[in-house]
């Protein structure tokens, strides 16, 4: 498949999305955001897609499955990159079907074990890439990179 | 002079956060004209309006931004998105971590990264303190930052963007 200089991120809003768009911040191809709402208006995504969230009604991910095939099929991205929530899971699975790179990084928020998640796409081998921001969590598997947190939580930051 | 701004953020997901809503219209400043406030409620209802302020659902991020900017303090949830905007702004926040068995969420996450925030400028309240009491001319004496700082962690953001295009 021929594919488009783009790529897709998945977050949920809030946390999830903020730290997606720390983490993208020196991507220079097109970045697509798939969320859950649509409260940004900022210059960091050339399109933005919403999904229903899943949290009440996990049947929701198979409507959102049918919905990420469409999205995937548009865009064609060259590799998609995710911080979660749960709303990242059919993408993940996508990804693996279609063989495009997947990128995962564990939310900050979760600072003894990973998010629920990130454990399926950890248990399933959904992710070519898979970073955490929290050491401890790194150390309790293999295969899981941590390269800090995706923002300084001190009390200084750069100036 | 302008009135001093409290921002108060329950953050965008579906739990209510009881608590901290009784918490501010507890506080005697949510009643009194000296003082601007807007809450953003989330999935939360407020029982009165304050004195003086607006109280919202949701709002698009932008605008949360320029809120925090004119902030002189912010009571929060423990969110991350929370967290990002009022470091970007050296705020004095006040974090108030919602926890499961209050049914404020699924699970105690936001307890967990309350420990791990070592910042002067932030407070915690855990479940078991006393919401602090606001003081007026502290309130009217906090400097404001006009431009955000840059927090970003670009070591990360460079390994991501390798993994992503390398």
């Amino acid at each position: 498949m021929a594919r488009n200089p783009v790529i897709l991120v998945i977050a949920s809003s809030g946390g999830h999305l903020t730290q997606a768009m720390c983490a993208t911040s020196t991507v220079a191809q097109e970045l697509v955001l798939v969320s859950n709402k649509n409260m940004l208006d900022g210059k960091h995504f050339a399109r933005v897609y919403t999904i229903r969230d899943t949290q009440h009604n996990p049947f929701i991910h198979i409507l959102n499955l049918l919905v990420a095939v469409r999205i995937l099929r548009k865009e064609k991205p060259e590799a998609m990159f995710s911080t979660g929530g749960p709303i990242c899971l059919p993408f993940a699975l996508l990804a693996k079907l279609f063989r495009v790179r997947f990128v995962f990084l564990d939310t900050m928020s979760r600072v003894t074990e990973l998010s629920n998640s990130g454990k399926l796409i950890k248990k399933f081998g959904l992710y070519d890439s898979f970073l955490c921001q929290w050491s401890s969590v790194a150390e309790q598997h293999s295969g899981i990179e941590y390269y800090g947190q995706a923002f300084d939580l001190g009390d200084n930051g750069h100036q | 002079m302008a009135k001093p701004l409290i921002l108060v953020t329950m953050g965008t997901n579906d739990y209510p956060f009881t608590r901290l809503q009784q918490a501010i219209e507890n506080e005697p400043l949510y009643h009194d004209p000296r003082c601007e406030w807007f809450v953003q409620t989330g999935a939360s209802e407020v029982s009165s309006h304050p004195a003086c302020g607006v109280v919202e659902k949701l709002i698009p991020r932008a605008d949360m931004e320029n809120l925090v900017r004119r902030s002189a303090l912010v009571i929060s949830h423990c969110g991350i998105g929370s967290l990002n905007l009022m470091l970007q702004y050296k705020k004095r926040v006040i974090f108030v971590p919602r926890v499961s068995s209050h049914g404020e969420f699924s699970d105690d996450h936001q307890l967990q990264i309350a420990n791990e925030i070592g910042n002067r400028r932030i407070s915690v309240v855990y479940p078991d303190d006393q919401f602090p009491s606001l003081n007026y001319q502290q309130l009217c004496d906090e400097e404001l930052l006009a431009e955000p700082v840059d927090i970003t962690n670009y070591d990360l953001a460079q390994v991501v963007n390798f993994k992503l295009t390398g």
